[in-house]
């Protein structure tokens, strides 16, 4: 039912530590539009983060959250879900935890598919510990760790994601929110693994990739008639980058999702099981197994 | 009055070049077209100087541009081409402390603006404003 939820039901007593201007405002905002537009209360969403600027987001936002540890996001949203599939599962994490460090970790949340939207904050630095290049970091990017230029060339996470088997692929613009929130809520209702990539300018640290910079570069892809489910049409997208950004939903796929495969989840979710269900015998075997 | 009169004005309130001033009005103005309809922004735009209009092209009323999309811009500008300390490799020490520059630069900005316009100008532009920037609109007549 939509209008259930206002915008201020998803807001914490916390107030955000972000500096002055901070991309991760805006994106803030666009996910509490989106899970009020799609009518999803603060008791049925968990955001579960890593470490860095965009992973405090889970403190400022009134729902259920989970702050892990750098780059272990996915494993822990992928626990969540296949405890209880009734939740939406939504993660927030920067480029550095969700590419870098977890890198292992989205390429296979990519293959398995499993129902849940991973929101990357991508500011193309490490910023938190002020200012060291990332894998997305431009080539010859200066920061304190790459004083004569990165060397390293820029990682293309959305190419991985689709080589990986990504059934979802998008992305926005934190300067540009109401079509943030849009896209969020595509990722949302997309059944299966939804990466949603944020192009979130870092006021501090990144001096190159501005708002600014995306703004010029940043189009909308329903505006060249880009078909999402054209496998070749998104391969080439999601390859895009330099002078022209694509944003907006690059790849969608529909196919299974990994918990509704999953046997041990036949008879519904653990969490709507009581122990008490176990008889006996089964209480017996399950005590077995631990002694 | 031409742009150059407007940046001057900016200029002497921030006491800063007037090229500095220009950047800080341009990045106030695009941010002020998140915020305006587009018969806000033809109203605005005719009431200040001509060769300033295509600052305010396009806009794109957005009810998320919150106070801090709306100084985004203008700290990251500010960081880039005036505070940029390139003695460590280019990180900043100084960015994290100058909301209150960034503050001061809008205020400018707006105080230059209501000597442009008419009243009920002003009064709009003050309503459409977000949170929180909306006071900076009310303040920047006070004395500089």
């Amino acid at each position: 039912m939509p209008g259930q939820y206002s915008a201020k039901d998803y807001n914490s007593e916390v107030k955000p530590t972000w500096c002055p201007g901070c991309g991760d405002y805006g994106i803030l905002a666009a996910v509490k539009q989106a899970l009020q537009r799609l009518s999803i209360g603060p008791h049925e969403v968990v955001v579960v983060s890593g470490i860095g600027c965009g992973s405090k987001l889970p403190d400022y936002l009134h729902a259920y959250g989970f702050m892990s540890l750098h780059g272990r996001p996915l494993p822990v949203a992928a626990g969540v879900k296949l405890a209880n599939p009734q939740l939406h599962v939504i993660i927030t994490d920067g480029d550095g935890d969700a590419y870098g460090i977890g890198g292992n970790h989205f390429i296979h949340a990519c293959r398995r598919n499993i129902n849940i939207t991973h929101i990357v904050e991508n500011n193309q630095i490490y910023a938190l510990t002020k200012g060291q290049y990332s894998p997305t970091s431009e080539d010859g990017f200066v920061t304190t760790t790459s004083p004569e230029g990165a060397i390293e060339p820029h990682m293309h996470a959305l190419a991985i994601a689709f080589a990986a088997g990504a059934s979802f692929i998008a992305r926005a613009s934190a300067g540009n929110p109401k079509h943030m929130a849009e896209i969020i809520a595509e990722g949302i209702k997309h059944a299966g693994y939804s990466l949603v990539e944020i192009l979130q300018p870092c006021v501090t640290f990144n001096k190159v990739n501005t708002y600014e910079w995306y703004a010029e570069r940043a189009y909308d892809v329903t505006t060249t008639g880009h078909d999402p489910t054209d496998r070749a049409a998104a391969w080439a997208k999601v390859n895009e980058w330099g002078d022209r950004i694509p944003v907006g939903v690059l790849y969608r796929e529909n196919r299974p999702v990994y918990e509704s495969q999953v046997p041990g989840l036949r008879q519904g979710p653990v969490t709507k099981r009581a122990v008490d269900d176990l008889d006996d015998a089964g209480f017996d075997a399950l005590k077995s197994e631990f002694l | 009055m031409q742009a150059e009169e407007f940046y001057r004005r900016v200029a002497t309130r921030l006491n800063t070049s007037t090229d500095r001033a220009k950047a800080v009005t341009l990045t106030t103005l695009d941010s002020l077209r998140h915020r305006l309809t587009q018969e806000m922004a033809e109203d605005l735009a005719a009431q200040l100087p001509r060769d300033m209009e295509h600052a305010l092209n396009d806009p794109a009323y957005d009810d998320l541009y919150d106070d801090q999309l709306f100084v985004g811009p203008l700290m990251n500008m500010s960081d880039t081409q005036g505070y940029w300390d390139k003695t460590l490799g280019g990180m900043d020490l100084v960015a994290v402390h100058n909301g209150d520059d960034v503050s001061r630069e809008v205020k400018a900005v707006f105080g230059v603006i209501k000597e442009c316009v008419q009243p009920s100008t002003a009064r709009y532009i003050a309503d459409s404003l977000p949170d929180g920037i909306e006071a900076w609109f009310a303040e920047a007549d006070e004395p500089y």
